[in-house]
Parts: C-alpha cells; sequence; structure tokens
C-alpha cells in the first residue's frame, strides 16, 4: 500500500488520544461512598470479564477509527492488475500522442509504436473517445475526439516516421488543446514515444496551467534504457590551393551518443556512388572525434559527397551526413578588343580586364580571355560561355553567324559601345542580336569640359531585383547612382520585341543596359562605354561587382550556392533569378516517386521551401526532363542532414513532462514494455484508491462504537419503550 | 396543617428540636391515627384490631378506623403484661448512607423509629431497653420502666455515630445474655451482612420465648443503583474501593439485592420472626403503624 499524501499518516499518532482520554477518565470517575459495595463487588466478579472485553473492543474501535481516518486522508492506494474503479468506469477521452519524429527510425522503434497504440486502443471501451496527434506535424491526425477507435488503427498506418526531430512539447500542446473541448469525466493524455532527449526541446513548457494525467508508454524494450548511437554530427570541406588543383580537404565530425567507447570505427568517404576513400578512428563515450580526408575531384560539376559510418549501430539516419562538393567553376569569357592600345590606360579592355581578373592570388569566378576583332574568326565560341564586344566596329560576315549560333545556343553577350560603333552598321550586323536598335551618340559633354559636371548625366533607377542588381539592393551595397556619363548611345524608343528590357537608366531616362533573351541565349547592351572614353563608370566602386554580376548572369552562374549545410526541418532559399522562367523543380531525396517532387515558383527571383528528409535535393528549371541536362542547376544542390538533437538517443528525465501533468501526479503505467519513472507503477498495473474503502470502515466502526458505548440503561429504556409501543 | 393530621414527613421531622420533642411528635401523631385506649392504666393493654364480625358488640368498633379505611375493626385488649422491649439499632458505617434523594440517614430513621417506639412502650408503662452496637463498641441500656429512662434511651439514640463495621451477631449474643425474661427485641439494621448464621442466633432468640422483630431499613439508592457513568464506589466499612460503570453492573446488582432481600425475608418467616422492611424516604409514622398493626 503506498499513499499520495504520506503526510497525513502523523494523524495515526492521534490514536493513543482514547487511551489518554480514557486513562483521564478514571482520574475523572465520581467518588461515590456506597454500603452495599459487597454486593457489587460479588457482581462485579461474575461480569467483570465480558465488562472487560466490552472496555477494550471499545477502546479498540476508537483507537481504530482514528488510525483510519488518519491512513484515509493519507489518501493510500495499491497496485493492481485486476479490476476497474467506479472512476474508470465514466466515459474517458483519451489524446495519443505519438511520437513520429526521426529517433523513431531506430531499430523497429516505429513498428512497435503502431503496434502499441493499436493495443492501447484495444484497451478502451467502445464508449472512450480518442484523438489522435503526432508530434511531427501541426495538424492532429483525428483532431476530433471521437468513439470512431478504428479510424486512429487506419490513420497510424499511413504514417511513416519523419526526418526532423519530433516536438513532443507541440503533441502535448494539441492534445491538451483537443482535451479542452471534452466534456467527459475522465480525460487522460497517452504519451507513446522513445523518450529520447531529443524529442523534447528544451525549456519547453506547456501554454495552458490546465494539467492532465499523462500515461507515458514507451516503445524501447527492456535493456533498451541505453541504446548504441554512432552519429555524423557535421563535416566541413574546402577546396585547397587553386582552383586548378581541385583537392579538397573533408573533415567529418563523429560523435559517440553512448556510454561506451567505440574502437575503430569505419568511416568511408563516397563521392558520387564511389567509395573514395576509408578512415578508422576511435570515438570515446559521449565525446566527439574529427577525421580528415584528402581527395583530388576530377569531375566537372556538384559532386553528392557522404560521409559514412559503416556497421555502426540500429540507428541508420544519423550515420551519413550529406554534402554537397561545388567544384570551382570559372565563367570563361572572351573579350573583344576594339580598341587596343600600345598605351595600357588607353586600351579599351584595360579596365575591364583589371575588374574581372584582379590580380595574381586572387581565385576570380571569370577567367577572362582577349582576343581582337580579327582574332575572333579563329575562336571556338564553345569553349566560351560569355562573349563581350568592346567598342567593336565591325564584324565579319562569319563572326556574326559564330556570335547568332552561340547565343541562340545559349550563350551570353555583352555589347560595350564606344567611338567606333558605326549604328548603322550594328543595326544591319547584329540587329538580331541588339535589345534596341541603335540610332546615334548622343554627346552631354567632352571629358575635358570645366562644364562637364553641369552637362553630364547619371546611372538612374535600376531594376532592383534583377540578378545583376539585386547585390546593389543589399545592405552594403555599393551606390550606382554616382557613375557619370559623358556620352551615351541613343535607341529607337519603341522596342524592337518583346525579349529586351531595360535593366537600367540614366538620369534623363536614356536607356543604360538592356537585356535581351535570343533563342537560349541573352544578351546585354550598354549604351555607354567599358573604359573611360564615355563614362568615368570603370574607376567607380560599381564597375567591379556590376561586371561580375552581368558575367555570371549572361554565364548563367547563381550567384549562391547550396554550400550552406542545412537540417531536416529549417527553411531553405534559393536565389535563382535569372535563371529559371516560370518555376524551380526540386526532387527530394528517397524513392524516385513522383510525390518526392516540389514544383515551386519563384517569388522576387527566390524560392523557399522545407526540407523534410535527409539527403540531396536536385534543382531544376522549368522542367526535370532528363535530356535537358543545362535545366539542372546543380549549383543549387542542396544537402540536407539530421538534426543532431534527433541522435541524441538518452532517455528524457522523469520529470520531463511534469508540467503537463495533473498536480504532478504518478505516471501511468506502460504496457509492459519499459516503466519510466521512479513512481511509476510495475508493468501492467495500475493504482486502486483505498481511501473510500477506509472511510467506509471508518463509519462500521463508528456505528459499532455507538452501539457498544450507549449505557445498558438506554438501551433498556428503548427496549421498553419499543415494546410499550407495540 | 397540622403535623398530627397527617404523617409526618421525615424531613420535616428533621427540622424539630431535640430527640424527645420529636419522638413525642411522632408518637402523637400515631396515637392520633389509633383509637386511644379507654382504659387508662391499670391492667388492660390493647391487643390488636380484629374486623368486626357478626354477634360482637358495637361498642366496640372503631369509628375512627371506619371513617379512615372504611371497615369496621373491633378493638381487642388483654391484660397488662410486664413487657420489656430492646431497642437494638446499627450503629455500624453503612448505616450512615444517605443517597442523594433520601431526606435522612438510615442511621437517623431508624433511631426516629426506635425513638418513636421507645416513647410509646414507656408511656404503656412497659421496660425499654437499648443497645446500639458496631464491631468496636456496643452500648447497652438495660430494660426500665421509669419515667426518666426514657432520656436515657432518647440519648443513646441521638448520640449514635455510624462508623466502623457491623457487628450483629455480637450484639445479639449481648443481648441474649442481657435480656432474662420474656421480651420484646426490635432489631433496627440494614442487614447488609445478614447471612444464616445470624438468622440462626436470631432463632435461639425466639427459642428463648423472646419476640423478635427486624426492622430492615433500606435506601432507595441501595435497590435501585440510581447512578451513571463511571463511579468509583468507596464501601462505609472498610470493603475498599471499586470503579465500574454502575449501568455495567446494574442489572445483575439488583438482581443480587433482590436475592438477598428474598432470603431475608424468607428466613425471617421461617424462623417466625418479624420482618419489616421500609425505605428511608417513607413516612416513619407508617412504618410504626405497620408494626403496631402487626404486633400480637
Amino acid at each position: 500500500m503506498s499513499f499520495l499524501e504520506p503526510l497525513f499518516l502523523l494523524g495515526l499518532l492521534a490514536g493513543a488520544v482514547p487511551i489518554i482520554v480514557h486513562l483521564i477518565n478514571r482520574q475523572k470517575a465520581v467518588r461515590r461512598p456506597f454500603p452495599a459495595l459487597k454486593l457489587l463487588q460479588q457482581s462485579n466478579q461474575k461480569i467483570a470479564r465480558s465488562i472487560k472485553i466490552r472496555q477494550w473492543v471499545l477502546l479498540a474501535l476508537r483507537v481504530l477509527a482514528i488510525v483510519f481516518l488518519a491512513i484515509a486522508l493519507a489518501k493510500p492506494y495499491v497496485l493492481s492488475s485486476r479490476g476497474i474503479t467506479a472512476e474508470e468506469r465514466m466515459p474517458t477521452a483519451v489524446v495519443f500522442v505519438v511520437e513520429s519524429g526521426a529517433t523513431m527510425h531506430y531499430g523497429d522503434w516505429w513498428p512497435r509504436a503502431q503496434r502499441t497504440l493499436n493495443e492501447q486502443i484495444g484497451k478502451l471501451r467502445p464508449w472512450d473517445e480518442i484523438a489522435l496527434v503526432t508530434t511531427t506535424s501541426s495538424d492532429a491526425l483525428i483532431p476530433r475526439l471521437t468513439t470512431e477507435h478504428a479510424e486512429a488503427r487506419r490513420e497510424i498506418e499511413k504514417v511513416s516516421p519523419a526526418h526532423k526531430a519530433g516536438a513532443l512539447d507541440q503533441g502535448l500542446k494539441m492534445a491538451v488543446d483537443i482535451l479542452a473541448s471534452s466534456q467527459l469525466p475522465n480525460q487522460r493524455i497517452v504519451v507513446i514515444s522513445d523518450f529520447s532527449q531529443g524529442t523534447l526541446a528544451e525549456n519547453a513548457r506547456p501554454d495552458s496551467a490546465v494539467g492532465y494525467a499523462i500515461e507515458r508508454v514507451s516503445v524501447r524494450r527492456r535493456g533498451e534504457e541505453q541504446v548504441k548511437n554512432l552519429a555524423v554530427v557535421g563535416v566541413e570541406y574546402e577546396q585547397e590551393g587553386s582552383a586548378q588543383e581541385r583537392t579538397w580537404k573533408i573533415e567529418a565530425a563523429v560523435r559517440n551518443f553512448s556510454d561506451e567507447d567505440a574502437a575503430r570505427v569505419q568511416l568511408n568517404l563516397r563521392i558520387g556512388d564511389a567509395v573514395v576513400a576509408t578512415e578508422l578512428v576511435d570515438v570515446p563515450a559521449g565525446k566527439t572525434v574529427t577525421s580528415t580526408f584528402r581527395h583530388r575531384i576530377e569531375a566537372v560539376g556538384a559532386q553528392k559527397s557522404v560521409v559514412e559510418i559503416v556497421d555502426a549501430d540500429r540507428y541508420a539516419l544519423d550515420n551519413a551526413w550529406y554534402f554537397t562538393i561545388h567544384p570551382r567553376e570559372q565563367v570563361r569569357a572572351l573579350l573583344v578588343n576594339g580598341e587596343p592600345s600600345s598605351v595600357a590606360q588607353n586600351d579599351e579592355l584595360f579596365f575591364l580586364m583589371r575588374a574581372l581578373s584582379p590580380g595574381r592570388g586572387v581565385e576570380s569566378p571569370v577567367l577572362p580571355t582577349v582576343t581582337t576583332v580579327d582574332g575572333l574568326d579563329n575562336r571556338e565560341l564553345e569553349n566560351f560561355d560569355v562573349v563581350v564586344l568592346a567598342n567593336v566596329a565591325r564584324l565579319s560576315q562569319s563572326s556574326v553567324a559564330k556570335l547568332m549560333d552561340f547565343v541562340e545556343g545559349g550563350g551570353g553577350l555583352f555589347i560595350g559601345l564606344g567611338s567606333q560603333v558605326d549604328p548603322a552598321i550594328y543595326n544591319q550586323q547584329l540587329g538580331a542580336l541588339l535589345p534596341r536598335p541603335l540610332r546615334g551618340l548622343k554627346l552631354l559633354a567632352e571629358r575635358n569640359d570645366p562644364d562637364a559636371p553641369v552637362k553630364t548625366t547619371r546611372f538612374g533607377n535600376s531594376q532592383r531585383q534583377h540578378p545583376i542588381f539585386r547585390v546593389f539592393s543589399l545592405p552594403g551595397g555599393t551606390s550606382i547612382q554616382s557613375v557619370q556619363a559623358f556620352s551615351y548611345m541613343l535607341l529607337d524608343p519603341s522596342p524592337a520585341d518583346e525579349q529586351s528590357a531595360v535593366l537600367l537608366s540614366f538620369q534623363d531616362n536614356a536607356p543604360a543596359l538592356l537585356e535581351r533573351q535570343v533563342g537560349q541565349g541573352r544578351v546585354v547592351l550598354l549604351t555607354t562605354s567599358l573604359d573611360l572614353d564615355w563614362t568615368d563608370f570603370p574607376i567607380r566602386t560599381a564597375y567591379l561587382p556590376m561586371m561580375h554580376r552581368s558575367m555570371m548572369y549572361l554565364a548563367r552562374r547563381s550567384a549562391s550556392r547550396g554550400l550552406v549545410q542545412r537540417v531536416v526541418g529549417q527553411p531553405a532559399r534559393l536565389e535563382v533569378a535569372g535563371l529559371v522562367q516560370e518555376r524551380v523543380i526540386v526532387r527530394t531525396p528517397g524513392d524516385s516517386e513522383p510525390s518526392n517532387r516540389l514544383v515551386l515558383e519563384p517569388v522576387d527571383g527566390e524560392v523557399s521551401f522545407v526540407p523534410q528528409y535527409v539527403g540531396f535535393y536536385e534543382v531544376w528549371a522549368d522542367s526535370d526532363a532528363e535530356d535537358v541536362q543545362r535545366n539542372h542547376l546543380e549549383q543549387l544542390m542542396l544537402s540536407v542532414n539530421l538534426d543532431a538533437r534527433s541522435s541524441d538517443l538518452r532517455l528524457l528525465p522523469d520529470n520531463a513532462l511534469d508540467a503537463w501533468m495533473q498536480g504532478g501526479a504518478g505516471v501511468q503505467t506502460a504496457d509492459g514494455l519499459v516503466a519510466s519513472g521512479a513512481n511509476a507503477p510495475p508493468a501492467g498495473q495500475r493504482r486502486v484508491n483505498l481511501w473510500s474503502k477506509f472511510l467506509f470502515l471508518i463509519t462500521l466502526i463508528l456505528l459499532a462504537e455507538t452501539i457498544l458505548g450507549t449505557r445498558r440503561s438506554v438501551l433498556l429504556r428503548l427496549g421498553r419503550l419499543v415494546g410499550w409501543r407495540r | 396543617m397540622s403535623l398530627r393530621q397527617t404523617y409526618l414527613d421525615p424531613a420535616v421531622l428533621q427540622e424539630l428540636g431535640s430527640m424527645q420533642v420529636r419522638a413525642r411528635t411522632l408518637v402523637e401523631g400515631i396515637l392520633s391515627g389509633m383509637h386511644r385506649s379507654p382504659h387508662r392504666g391499670g391492667s388492660v393493654e390493647f391487643a390488636e384490631y380484629v374486623e368486626y364480625s357478626v354477634g360482637q358488640e358495637l361498642k366496640h368498633v372503631d369509628w375512627k378506623v371506619y371513617a379512615k379505611s372504611d371497615k369496621y375493626y373491633v378493638k381487642q385488649y388483654e391484660d397488662e403484661t410486664n413487657l420489656n422491649a430492646y431497642m437494638i439499632v446499627d450503629g455500624s458505617g453503612s448505616m450512615n448512607f444517605q443517597s442523594e434523594d433520601a431526606p435522612l440517614t438510615k442511621m437517623t430513621y431508624v433511631s426516629y423509629v426506635a425513638a418513636a417506639l421507645s416513647y410509646l412502650f414507656m408511656r404503656q408503662g412497659d421496660a425499654v431497653g437499648a443497645m446500639s452496637f458496631d464491631a468496636s463498641s456496643r452500648n447497652f441500656l438495660p430494660a426500665s420502666s421509669k419515667t426518666s429512662h426514657l432520656d436515657d434511651v432518647l440519648h443513646l439514640l441521638d448520640g449514635l455515630q455510624g462508623a466502623g463495621e457491623t457487628d450483629l451477631e455480637g450484639a445479639l449474643r449481648t443481648v441474649a445474655e442481657r435480656a432474662s425474661r420474656r421480651s420484646l427485641i426490635l432489631i433496627f439494621s440494614d442487614l447488609l451482612d445478614a447471612n444464616a448464621e445470624m438468622m440462626s442466633f436470631l432463632r435461639v432468640l425466639r427459642q428463648r420465648r423472646h419476640d423478635v422483630v427486624l426492622f430492615h431499613v433500606v435506601d432507595r439508592a441501595e435497590i435501585e443503583l440510581p447512578y451513571e457513568g463511571l463511579s468509583l464506589f468507596v464501601g462505609l466499612e472498610g470493603e475498599g474501593e471499586l470503579l465500574v460503570d454502575a449501568d455495567d453492573l446494574r442489572e445483575r446488582y439488583l438482581a443480587s439485592m433482590q436475592e438477598h432481600l428474598s432470603w431475608l425475608q424468607g428466613a425471617a418467616e421461617e424462623g417466625d420472626i418479624g420482618y419489616f422492611r421500609f425505605l428511608t424516604d417513607e413516612p416513619i409514622e407508617e412504618v410504626c403503624l405497620r408494626f403496631l398493626r402487626r404486633q400480637r
């Protein structure tokens, strides 16, 4: 027998009160001189024994009544596996909270959870109402209490455990909300979980002050209170040396979450489908060990890479860490110099070269190659991503044709103007590529004109969300409004076709930068010069970023990369401006089912989604048909890994759920799996309150005491009264 | 209301002065309820009342009695015999008992009865002796018919202390030794210690031609045990104490008491011994009258 309020057992001391009263009464007895004492003594001798017995019985009854009262106040109970109390016969509202987070991937915990739910439902009476919530979904599986128990059985069969960490507190919050609407006399929450540390956020507190009885049913077997778990908790990687060396240093962190040391743990580095390196490490209990791989990657494009532990434990989900290696791929730009000069600063490409290739020792994303107008004929344009025409006066017919093919095939063309450009020739030769036909030069001021500051114009409005200008809109972005233009090329006012757009204007509203989609490729036209002839743009801070962004844009390179290490459940944001036309398709990891495919529409040049599984997320532009490889945005490929919290399979402390419980009431029974909690009754047992029985006994005792304690004279009188009435 | 017109209440009697006054008051009351003897002095002694039967002289009918009892009684007389009467009064501790509702102690009550009877006997010219007894002392007054002797008798009765144990057998032995001629021996006691031996003593006295009459005084509390709750009963003659709830004992005690009383009455009848039992809350004259009416 145990007690809920053991403090009241101090009342047992009050059991001495009747004895003390008896002793006091004995001293307080009325003294009566009496002549016939001998007769009294003789009478007493004959019935003394029965009187004594009666007195002892009375004393015992009084002591018992007080002792039982103290015991009843202490709320005694016993644990029993049989029978139900009157309370339990009343209908009960039960909300099942089933853990469905990543930890349920351990061994067979999830099938056990499903089985346990079925068993728990089987124990209910038909009139009990149930609801079902999981810890990984913000919507309850069965949001309203119902007597349709079969529905819960069906629903749980459809569920698979998620890869993200479960939020038991969220589940309990939903359960409390559901129970708040119930009118049934009995209400309780049954939590079916592995009760790992990772299932409950630290400092999780209930919103409501209302507590409910919470029955904890663990899916762990006996002996699984402590489970072995090794996890790869992070990978850091970087390219060593120059871009040409292609050697990568990869550091993997392995943590041992169990109490036993792990010796000679085999780590594999897998690039693509092949295991390229293996390491053996010793991981002490509770420690994290870092293992370093070095690997030379010959292949181009994003590489799916995994560091995995071989034969580690029964929790496969955290035994691998997914990451994507993006070998730096430079934009190959062919710069056609229309006005070469032996004096360096007079050379048309003097500034552009320095902008695109800042100097030795600095890895530039652009690899510029310079050629002359004549040299263009001899170049294979397939080897380049972008062609820049800088103040080119005239192109040969063959060059024009090559450029047309190049752009239509997906290449990028940047046209910078200058004093050698004849609008008529340009319109004739490159009309099919120019965003708008050229009309003529507008000369605002000569460079040496003392009134130039008054006469010149400046860069004005830009398309802030355009990939080229996005960087200028960000905090710290350089202003381009300070750029002066002495001369620029006027364009025909009407748009040549719908494929062209003005990206940047002068302050007098004349277009400064335009783009046009031609076939699969893009053409960008700068209406002023790339050197200092017509503008001071090359010596402004905005020159370098804008030219870089223009090259990247024309080469269809994304400005963002999937370098950030992401975990499941955290939103991922991708910058896709300039890369896609209408939509982004994300292939999620796992089975290649149509459902593992997200179709997203960009908003302000970005798409965002929440990864739900660990693994690689391939991003496709507009169509993910395998035959159009160009749509595969490799550089945006995401790798998503398990939240380190989910690797912590140590048991929650026993009092973890106390805040949600009714007055800290005891933990209810488990179904024979694992009894957790200091106050938890043994498996299969339940609490039976005894205080009502003690009160009944007290009533009987008081009745008996009344009858035994009533004076014989009163009883005789009563008897006579009854007899007389008859 | 005149005392003589009614039976004397013992409580009222208590208010009166000396024992002599009380005795005289009592006797006057008694006599007012009886027909006075027309034969004053001399040799004629009132014998008894007998119910009237056809053939008897009407002049002997006591009309006062008729007025009271609605029956015809005829007085009968016998010649005076020289009667010695002894008042043997129990002076033990138990006689000193007076329950809450009782007007007098048993001792006082029997003193009054004995005094009244002594007065009556002396008035008739009989000799009266007296003796008080307890375990330690006995005061004996030999029988005498001198008028002044009454004072001695009354003084003895007035001076009873009511202490010590009862020794009835010893007292009877003394009387047997001292009473040389045929006497009327009146024993006043609560008879709580009465036993077969005592009764056999009485029978011996009876066999010696003494008239023996037992005046058994009882307090009502002794035959009802009216107490409630836990009580410490203390014996009056050194029997010790008994802590008991009176309720528990009452039934058994009353049965024992009844058995004792029945045995006493039976034994008295068997031994041809006069036996009068009375309660201390009864009028004293009534007790005297009962004795006088039955005395042969």
